[in-house]
């Protein structure tokens, strides 16, 4: 009976690995789907890290193809780790058993390890499929390619080599994966051990966050002593080349992880167990901060505070925001990864404020415009759509009231917490004027952009239907690096000369200040009907099916209106 | 025969279930009534097995039901007053899942599902996910899952919850057909009409403890009054619910 039990729990936990939450919005709830499409992702990715394989000179000096292959290898591992850590944060509320698991499962007769073992056996193979979708043919390629040009080549002939060099690639790469997911776990199994479990739920939704940010960044910025130079320390001394010394920092932290994860895991998940059923219906009330100010009359009051609680306890809108928030940092560190960046940064400690400017400057607006983005996306991802019929019932009214309710709530959550960021870090770190410079250029620079991101529908945030594909991120990505970076320096350098000129400084905000008098008018404007609802559906239903690539007149309503 | 003997479960701060004995007999349908947060679905929690019980024991036919958790659950039948299912799920595939974790053998339990939800009128959507279903058809989707293994006992927490006029009505004559064939049937609800017609003996509860514990006419005769609805008030209703719904009228008119 255990074993058909283990089977039908295992296929269940498996196919809900990833947070339906999530998955919801992307695959309409099928899961086999979803999971498909991710291990075609993946098995694409590993193509394309394969094709520099195509360009290894087997001519060129030895040493060139070891950089080479050193740098490849590397590069695969820190891939490897960032792959698997964001599916430990995607996974991250399956990892435990939910409330909705204990109250379907519990009256059923399985004993509590037949859902645990199913639930490991689950996450095991998740883990394992990731590992093998990613390098289903870069793990083939690259031992080839190495092989082929010559490199870590044993005595004992090209064959034998091939072979461990493979072993070699395969033990490094799932090692690698096991620690960062083992990392994840961990981290989840003691707080779930140490601490109660509302404090628990709450703690856990900023480690899922923290940890999205830290392996995100941590891929880009790529420190001395990121875990991915003891995997490759690993992988040399797994094929022969000696590296001793990192490959054992690499077996023990893995022994570590592992450990650690597997004992807390072990004692939280009784104790989460216990804790699940033991919620009484009705919980009492624990004590905790409810308040929030008003932000204007009772209407703009309760959009914008709806607003700043979905997004505070709500996890996929959290993963969302940490996104963004993170490819914001990213941003940042890379940029002052530069040449130009460690430049400043090492005169930096002639203590002169206005030769670390740009970088700092660029940061700042990286980070506001993050901020920004990551609020206008989280924005549009509904939230229990079904409820949304509270706000259809209220009556119309005009859409400048609408605009209004999103503008509090888009600065509440973006643009205030980016400036405040800003100013502890410049008032820290600069004179006082030029910082109080800086800081009210970006503040009008913060509601220029949120009045940009309230272009579009009148909406309430969190109600309105979500047509996936809508946000392009790849785009959004393509155009930051392309155009928008390169004009953030532009104007970072003309503001750093113009924080010494009063005069200039006054003209730069009072620009700053008519664009944004500008897009608010712009803004109220177009909202200016009266009577307006805001937008519940994404796209109507005929546009959804009809894409409008083929020809609009083929549409109902304009067809009829041809005849 | 299914009995409480002092049962009492305490969470942090506050005593929910305070020493409820009594007994539900098989061949009758026992109704367990009480005001919101009186305690009731936390008791038919702990008969389950969901929660642990802080004292007290629970027997079946004269031995501890929870000697052996995994028997004892092979023997009941449980809808939840919260309809906590696998929403990603079709109704079909809930069920199946259902029938392999309580290792019913296939052929039969394809062909009772087949039947249940032909006669539950799931059937042309037992192929859509639970997530679209209305909560009348999840309802019935606990149902069908609750009976499929022809338990010995049922447990019923607010199984009327969404259902339409037809459905309550095949449902109430279901749970007195089951328990004419010798089930033991514990029944909580709200709608005390239901109860009045279905049952024949009633437990309330209030504020955690059993106030009343007998037979609807012999509750009647002792009260001297007609209807359960009117024994309810005197037992488990502590407002004057005439003034209470001025004063809501008065407020809302301020």
């Amino acid at each position: 009976m255990t074993r058909r039990q283990l089977r039908v729990l295992f296929r269940d936990f498996l196919f809900g690995i990833v947070d339906r939450d999530v998955l919801s919005i992307y695959a309409s709830g099928d899961a086999s789907q979803l999971l498909l499409q991710l291990v075609a992702l993946l098995v694409f990715g590993s193509i394309c890290c394969s094709l520099p394989a195509l360009t290894i000179n087997a001519s060129a000096p030895p040493v060139v193809r070891l950089v080479f292959a050193f740098g490849i290898e590397h590069f695969l591992i820190a891939t490897t780790m960032l792959v698997v850590g964001i599916f430990a944060v995607l996974s991250w509320n399956t990892m435990f058993p939910s409330h909705n698991d204990v109250l379907v499962l519990g009256p059923l007769p399985i004993r509590a390890h037949t859902i645990l073992l199913a639930k490991l056996a689950a996450m095991a193979v998740a883990l394992g499929l990731t590992v093998v979708a990613l390098h289903a043919v870069s793990g083939l390629v690259w031992p080839l390619a190495f092989s082929a040009s010559g490199l870590w080549v044993t005595a004992t002939g090209r064959l034998a080599g091939w072979t461990r060099l493979l072993s070699a690639y395969w033990i490094t790469m799932f090692a690698a994966g096991t620690f960062v997911f083992s990392l994840a776990l961990a981290a989840q199994g003691i707080a779930a051990t140490l601490l109660p479990r509302h404090y628990f739920l709450r703690l856990s939704s900023v480690l899922q966050l923290g940890a999205f940010c830290a392996i995100v960044g941590g891929y880009l910025f790529e420190p001395i002593g990121h875990p991915s130079y003891w995997f490759l320390g690993l992988f040399l001394e797994l094929i022969g080349s000696p590296a001793a010394g990192l490959a054992r920092r690499a077996v023990l932290s893995l022994a570590v992880a592992v450990g650690v994860a597997g004992i807390v895991y072990g004692l939280s998940y009784v104790r989460t167990l216990r804790q699940i059923a033991e919620e009484p219906d009705i919980a009492p009330t624990t004590r905790r901060i409810r308040w929030l100010p008003a932000l204007g009359d009772a209407w703009h009051t309760a959009v914008a505070q709806f607003s700043v609680r979905t997004l505070w306890r709500s996890a996929p809108h959290r993963v969302i925001l940490a996104f963004y928030w993170g490819l914001g940092c990213a941003f940042t560190l890379v940029f002052l990864k530069t040449p130009r960046g460690r430049h400043l940064a090492a005169i930096a400690a002639t203590g002169d404020w206005r030769e670390t400017s740009v970088p700092v400057i660029v940061s700042s607006v990286l980070m506001t415009a993050s901020a920004v983005v990551a609020a206008r996306l989280a924005f549009a991802m509904p939230k229990d759509l079904p409820a949304n019929w509270i706000f259809r019932l209220l009556p119309a009214m005009p859409g400048s009231r609408y605009v209004s309710a999103r503008r509090r709530a888009f600065l509440l959550v973006s643009a205030i917490p980016a400036c405040l960021a800003s100013a502890a870090v410049l008032l820290s770190m600069w004179p006082w004027r030029p910082a109080v410079e800086h800081l009210a250029t970006l503040a009008l620079l913060s509601v220029v952009l949120v009045e940009i991101a309230l272009g579009g529908e009148e909406r309430i945030p969190f109600t309105c239907a979500y047509r996936p594909g809508r946000s392009r991120v790849h785009i959004a990505i393509c155009v930051a690096i392309v155009i928008v970076l390169p004009v953030t320096i532009w104007a970072a350098t003309l503001e750093r000369d113009a924080l010494e000129r009063p005069v200039l400084c006054g003209a730069i905000l009072a620009v700053l200040g008519l664009v944004w008098i500008g897009t608010r008018w712009w803004n109220a404007w177009l909202r200016s009907t009266p009577g307006t609802q805001p937008a519940f559906e994404d796209e109507p239903a005929d546009r959804l099916t009809a894409l409008d690539l083929w020809d609009s007149r083929l549409l109902p309503g304009r067809s009829r209106q041809l005849s | 025969m299914l009995e409480l003997r002092h049962v009492s479960k305490q969470f942090a701060g506050s005593l929910a279930v305070d020493n409820v004995s009594f007994s539900a007999r098989a061949g009758e349908v026992t109704g367990y009534l009480g005001p919101n947060g009186s305690g009731k679905s936390t008791t038919i929690k702990m008969v389950v097995g969901l929660i642990d019980l802080t004292s007290g024991e629970v027997c079946f036919n004269g031995s501890p039901a929870h000697m052996d958790p995994i028997a004892w659950k092979q023997r009941l039948g449980y809808v939840p007053e919260e309809p906590h299912l696998y929403t990603h799920l079709s109704g079909l595939e809930y069920l199946v899942m259902v029938g392999q974790l309580r290792d019913l053998p296939s052929r039969p339990t394809a062909n009772r599902i087949e039947g249940l939800l032909q006669l539950l009128g799931l059937h042309d959507d037992r192929h859509v996910a639970i997530s679209a279903y209305s909560k009348g058809m999840r309802q019935k989707v606990l149902l069908a899952a609750a009976l499929l293994h022809n338990p010995d006992l049922l447990l019923l927490d607010e199984p009327f919850s969404g259902l339409d006029v037809g459905s309550a009505l095949v449902l109430r004559s279901l749970i007195q057909e089951l328990a004419s064939r010798g089930k033991v049937v514990l029944f909580s609800s709200h709608e005390l009409e239901t109860v009045e017609r279905v049952c024949s003996h009633v437990v309330i509860l209030h504020r955690g403890k059993v106030v009343a514990d007998d037979s609807i006419a012999r509750l009647r005769t002792l009260m001297a009054v007609s209807t359960l609805e009117e024994i309810f008030a005197q037992l488990a209703v502590e407002q004057d619910t005439a003034a209470l719904s001025r004063q809501i009228a008065d407020l809302i008119q301020a």
